[in-house]
C-alpha cells in the first residue's frame, strides 16, 4: 500500500491531488465538510443493486424516497492530474527494499487490464498507470522491456477475461462493484458482454499501448534499505 | 438501466438470491480534493451512516440492520461507495437510506476525523504521531 502511495507520488507528483496519498490525515471539519457537499450529489452518480426482481419498481421507488438535487444542479467537477514521471524514495531502515517502475497507462481499461497480464505477476496497474513492483530491480527491468509477442498477448487476453468474468462469480457485492464498473466504464456487465469486450481487444492495440508506455517518463518508487537502488536517470536509460 | 433527468443511473441485475445495493459516488475520491481538502474523502468514508435528513446515526443504522443488512463504506482515489448487503425483500425498502444527506452533527465529524487519523498512521508511515 506504502509502495503504490509512493508511485503515485512519483507519477503525478506528490502535491498533486491523484499523486497525494488516499490515507492522509488531519482533514479540517470544514474541509471535509465541503468535500462532502460538493461531490457526494446523486447527479452523476450510479445506484447498482443486485437481486431485484422489479427494474420499473426499484426506479419509481427511487424516484419517491431519493431526494432530487436542485433542477439545473451540475456533477462535482472533476480536478485532473497530469501524469509527469519522476521519483519518489523513502528510507525507512527495515532492512528491506521494495522497487515499484510505472509509466502512463492506455485510457482503455480492458486494454490496460491485458497488457498488465502481459508484464507478469507482480505487475500492477490503476487508472491512468501501469507498472511493476518487486524487490528486485533486473526482474523489474526484464519484465518491462520484454515486447508482449502475440502469444503472450492471447495468454494474457484469457487471463484478464478470466478475471473479469470472475469477479461476477464472487457474491452480490462483488456483482454490485461490476455493474457499477460497467456503467462507469460504457461495458456490459454480463459474461456475455464481458467477454466480449475482452475479446475485442486486439494485438495490435496492446502493442500500440506498450510502445507508448515505454514512450512516457518512467515512475520509480523505492522504500525501504533503498542504498543500492539506483536513482531515476540510471534506472530509465534501461528503457530508452 | 435507468437515468434519471438530474443524473443518476440505476443498474439493477434479478438473479441473485441476496441483495446488494451500492450508491457510488465517482468524484468523491481523493483525486479530486482541493488544496486545502487533503484527507476529506478518507475522513468522509467514515462518516457513512451517520445523521442526516433528519434522523440520527443509531436510527439510520437500526433500520438497516432490523432487516438483517451488512452495511459497507468504501472509498479511494477514484470514487466513494456507500451499501449493504440484505435479504431480497426487503432491500428496496430500506435503500433510501443511503442517500441521507449528513448534517455534519460535530459529534459525528470528530469521530470521523479520529478514525481517519488513526488509519492513515498506520497505513501511511510518514504521518504517524
Amino acid at each position: 500500500m506504502f509502495l503504490i502511495d509512493q508511485i503515485f507520488a512519483a507519477a503525478y507528483g506528490a502535491q498533486s491531488s491523484l499523486g497525494r496519498s488516499y490515507y492522509t490525515s488531519g482533514a479540517s471539519g470544514p474541509s471535509i465538510q465541503s468535500f462532502r457537499e460538493r461531490t457526494y450529489t446523486l447527479n452523476g452518480a450510479v445506484l447498482a443493486a443486485t437481486g431485484i426482481a422489479d427494474h420499473e419498481a426499484f426506479v419509481r421507488m427511487v424516484e419517491e424516497e431519493f431526494p432530487a438535487p436542485v433542477p439545473g444542479s451540475q456533477p462535482a467537477p472533476v480536478m485532473t492530474s497530469q501524469y509527469i514521471g519522476g521519483e519518489a524514495r523513502i528510507s525507512d531502515g527495515s532492512g528491506y527494499t521494495h522497487v515499484g517502475l510505472a509509466f502512463e497507462g492506455p485510457t482503455s481499461a480492458r486494454v490496460m487490464n491485458v497488457l498488465k497480464h502481459c508484464l507478469g505477476a507482480t505487475a500492477f496497474a490503476a487508472p491512468g498507470i501501469i507498472g511493476v513492483y518487486s524487490g528486485n530491480l533486473d526482474e523489474l527491468s526484464k519484465a518491462i522491456t520484454t515486447a508482449p509477442s502475440t502469444d503472450v498477448i492471447a495468454k494474457a487476453k484469457a487471463a484478464a477475461k478470466a478475471e473479469a468474468i470472475r469477479a461476477l462469480d464472487l457474491g452480490s457485492k462483488s456483482l454490485a462493484y461490476a455493474m457499477t464498473d460497467s456503467i462507469l466504464n460504457s461495458c456490459g456487465f454480463s459474461e456475455k458482454a464481458l467477454a466480449e469486450s475482452y475479446d475485442a481487444v486486439s494485438v495490435d492495440q496492446v502493442s500500440t499501448a506498450y510502445s507508448a508506455m515505454l514512450k512516457s517518463k518512467l515512475s520509480l518508487a523505492a522504500v525501504g534499505n533503498i542504498s543500492n537502488v539506483p536513482y531515476h536517470a540510471t534506472i530509465a536509460s534501461r528503457f530508452n | 438501466m435507468t437515468t434519471l433527468p438530474y443524473g443518476l443511473t440505476i443498474v439493477t441485475e434479478t438473479a441473485s438470491l441476496t441483495s446488494t445495493v451500492a450508491l457510488t459516488y465517482p468524484q468523491a475520491g481523493s483525486s479530486n480534493e482541493g488544496p486545502a481538502e487533503a484527507g476529506a474523502a478518507l475522513a468522509n468514508r467514515y462518516l457513512a451512516f451517520k445523521s442526516g435528513s433528519g434522523l440520527s446515526s443509531a436510527l439510520i443504522i437500526r433500520n438497516l440492520e432490523d432487516v438483517g443488512a451488512t452495511l459497507f463504506a468504501g472509498a479511494g482515489r477514484g470514487g466513494a461507495t456507500v451499501g449493504f448487503t440484505a435479504a431480497r425483500e426487503s432491500a428496496a425498502f430500506v435503500a433510501p437510506l443511503l442517500s441521507t444527506i449528513c448534517s455534519f452533527e460535530k459529534w459525528d465529524v470528530k469521530e470521523a476525523q479520529s478514525l481517519a487519523d488513526t488509519e492513515a498512521g498506520k497505513v501511511n508511515p510518514e504521518v504517524r504521531h
